[in-house]
């Protein structure tokens, strides 16, 4: 099966020379040039597997693009940011990205990001069939559903794979780097902040009281430990 | 070399402004002392001695006038001048027929010097200072012209010499401190004229050191507001300009990202091609396929270090094991020729990972292109405390007078052999990187040869978990003092 790619990016050889190193590794490359286009494209649901998304785009940019797919359509994104350290990437990841990449990006690390980005989306192994509740929370990995007093709640895929292995964990605390390299399949050097975005973003949907939380739980100079 | 001497010795001979001040003052306080010294003395001591030649000549002439008329009656001169009983313990001679007698048994004619003895004999009306038994003396001469004689009295002066002698004294020793007085005046003064100077220094050095936005503040004086308009004038425009090139490589660098990442993807899809290029082909892909990462790398460089010139606030300070990061952050060909003293084992430094591992990666990277490859990397503790970080390499070493220059941006090996492409900023951008975290980058020579560099960072042995700060990114405000019974830690 063909795994498609909406690449929106507003320079025109960029946006060739990416098309040409995706198509070979079997990718089904879309390009939009801009927001707009993009957010045309991905009406159809399920039509693309995942969105690398240049932030500085004419017109709407990046992170509007980012903040409207996310409306809709919970698809892996990949934001694109010129600087590893600007508050871009915060910015980004707030909007909904899943992870990003920082210019010049070599095709080698992209094309990781992105199969580790599929890998932990698409199978579901070792996902035990029982739900994980807690409290007012139930977790069903077996059919990637969350509910929440009854009432289910849209995760998106990288949102519900932090909660998994949070909640895989049983209370134990899971560092920063423990979490980096099991959700997003990074090294040693990934960007925490990646986590700490997520988590936020992850309390808000599932917590009452998101500044009070009660099942994703911080623990000071550790990390994260999911429970009561 | 003449020229430096004579530059040195006339270095020698200039004084400060404050030290001009000082002197000017001293100067003019001991002129004005010994002016003032010489007129006291002189006045005082003619007015005290014409005071005193007028008492002795009014008693003097009193005193004559009464042996003039006892004279005449003729009674023996000698028993005459004994019985005269002067007061102001003055003496008294009577020259009279031919013959000299003295009132006073300690004192004789042949004391007194002959010409004052011949000038008395001949009637000449005199007074004169004269030193006899060596005290101070005022002989006065009266003529006794009714009876052919002369009366001479010899007053004591040496109460009015011990006046004059602790008026001389008070005198000298007022001239000699009015100057030390001038130059602590002068001091003070100095000090006090100069104290916006002293402002201009610091501005100035700060300006020097980097700090851009020195100003000078606005003064209300008419002689210094000139100075610190155009101080801060020129302040301002360095500060522009300065701001402007960093805005330009900032933005250079951002306009050649996107072109770069297309070059580096269109290289990368043409190497799966490789087997389909003829030899002359692959060459040109390979020397392509270099060059565009050596740009990239410049491009990176650029841009983060005319970050830094900005004073981007962006520094993710985090709690880390150093042995741990540098182990990370070396290639994984280069980890046998890690050496880790067991007493730097968990020391933590509080750093910027990314930032320090560039660091390391631009050390290590630097032995094996310019440094004949890498040879060791230890960590080991150091007083402070701090960690110390060394990239040992097998080159040629670094001269002492390029130990500086090597962290210089765009620094180049002093031959040509050595113009490997990549110098550029690998070691300024380390060195600002170690900067930025309080810590020190040298490079020394390597016991048996070869370049030594070192990173010296502050470090604490890692105390109690609960200290660490939680990275810039956590908005979580739940607290949870207590461990819960299952954690367990890696």
């Amino acid at each position: 099966m063909d795994r498609r790619l909406l690449l929106i990016e507003d320079d025109a050889r960029l946006r060739s020379a990416l098309t040409l190193v995706l198509s070979d590794e079997g990718w089904v490359v879309d390009e939009a040039v801009d927001g707009e286009q993009g957010l045309r494209l991905l009406a159809e649901p399920g039509r693309y597997d995942v969105v690398l998304l240049d932030l500085r785009l004419p017109g709407i940019d990046g992170f509007e693009v980012c903040r409207r797919i996310r409306r809709t359509n919970d698809v892996p994104i990949v934001m694109v940011t010129a600087r590893q350290d600007s508050h871009d990437v915060v910015a980004g990841l707030e909007a909904g990205a899943d992870d990003y990449v920082t210019k010049p990006l070599s095709a080698k690390v992209l094309v990781a990001r992105l199969r580790a980005l599929l890998r932990r989306t698409g199978s579901r192994d070792g996902a035990e069939p029982k739900p994980i509740v807690d409290d007012d929370l139930e977790i069903r990995l077996d059919s990637a559903m969350v509910v929440r007093n009854g009432h289910p709640v849209s995760l998106t895929r990288t949102e519900l794979k932090l909660l998994a292995e949070l909640a895989n964990a049983r209370g134990r605390v899971l560092s920063r780097e423990e979490l980096l390299e099991r959700v997003w399949g990074y090294d040693y050097f990934g960007d925490s902040r990646l986590v700490d975005v997520h988590i936020r973003r992850l309390r808000a949907k599932i917590e009452a009281e998101p500044a009070a939380p009660r099942h994703v739980i911080t623990v000071r100079g550790m990390g994260y430990r999911f429970g009561p | 070399m003449t020229n430096n001497h004579r530059s040195h010795r006339r270095r020698r001979l200039v004084l400060g402004l404050r030290g001009r001040v000082r002197l000017a003052f001293a100067l003019v306080a001991a002129a004005i002392a010994v002016t003032i010294a010489i007129a006291v003395w002189l006045l005082v001591t003619n007015l005290v001695y014409e005071r005193r030649e007028g008492l002795s000549l009014a008693q003097a002439t009193a005193t004559a006038d009464r042996v003039e008329a006892v004279l005449r009656t003729l009674s023996p001169p000698d028993d005459l001048v004994k019985s005269l009983g002067n007061p102001a313990g003055s003496m008294s001679m009577l020259w009279y027929q031919d013959e000299w007698h003295s009132g006073d048994p300690t004192l004789s004619a042949a004391d007194l010097p002959t010409p004052l003895l011949e000038r008395l004999m001949s009637g000449e009306r005199l007074q004169q200072r004269v030193w006899l038994t060596g005290t101070p003396r005022l002989v006065v001469g009266i003529p006794l012209t009714d009876v052919d004689g002369t009366y001479a009295e010899i007053f004591p002066l040496d109460d009015m010499e011990r006046t004059f002698r602790t008026l001389a004294a008070t005198l000298v020793a007022v001239t000699l401190v009015a100057p030390l007085l001038g130059l602590l005046l002068g001091a003070w003064a100095g000090r006090r004229a100069l104290r916006p100077l002293t402002e201009v220094t610091r501005a100035a050095g700060a300006v020097a050191s980097g700090d851009l936005t020195a100003r000078l503040e606005a003064t209300g004086d008419p002689d210094l507001a000139p100075i610190a308009a155009t101080f801060n004038r020129t302040a301002e425009a360095l500060h522009r300009r300065v701001q402007g090139d960093l805005r330009f490589a900032t933005n250079v660098s951002h306009e050649l990202r996107t072109p770069v990442t297309t070059l580096v993807n269109a290289i990368d899809h043409l190497s799966t091609r490789r087997e389909q290029l003829d030899l002359s082909g692959r060459k040109a892909l390979d020397l392509l396929g270099d060059e565009v990462t050596r740009f990239e790398r410049l491009v990176e460089d650029l841009l983060e270090i005319s970050r830094t010139d900005a004073g981007a606030d962006d520094l993710l300070l985090a709690e880390t094991d150093a042995a741990e990061l540098v182990r990370q952050s070396i290639p994984d060909t280069a980890r046998r020729l890690l050496d880790v003293d067991p007493a730097a084992d968990g020391l933590l430094v509080r750093v910027d990972r990314r930032r320090l591992e560039r660091t390391i990666t631009n050390l290590t990277q630097n032995a094996d292109r310019h440094g004949g490859g890498l040879v060791r990397v230890s960590v080991e503790p150091a007083p402070g405390p701090t960690v110390r970080i060394a990239v040992e390499d097998a080159g040629p070493g670094v001269p002492a007078h390029l130990r500086e220059q090597v962290f210089e941006r765009f620094a180049r090996g002093a031959t040509s052999r050595d113009r490997t492409p990549g110098v550029g900023l690998g070691l300024a951008l380390a060195a600002q990187h170690v900067r930025l975290h309080e810590g020190r980058l040298w490079v020394e020579s390597r016991i048996g040869g070869g370049a030594r560099f070192v990173v010296e960072l502050p470090a604490h042995a890692p105390s109690h978990r609960q200290s660490e700060t939680p990275p810039a990114v956590d908005a979580s405000t739940d607290h949870h003092p207590w461990d819960p019974p299952w954690v367990t830690t890696r």
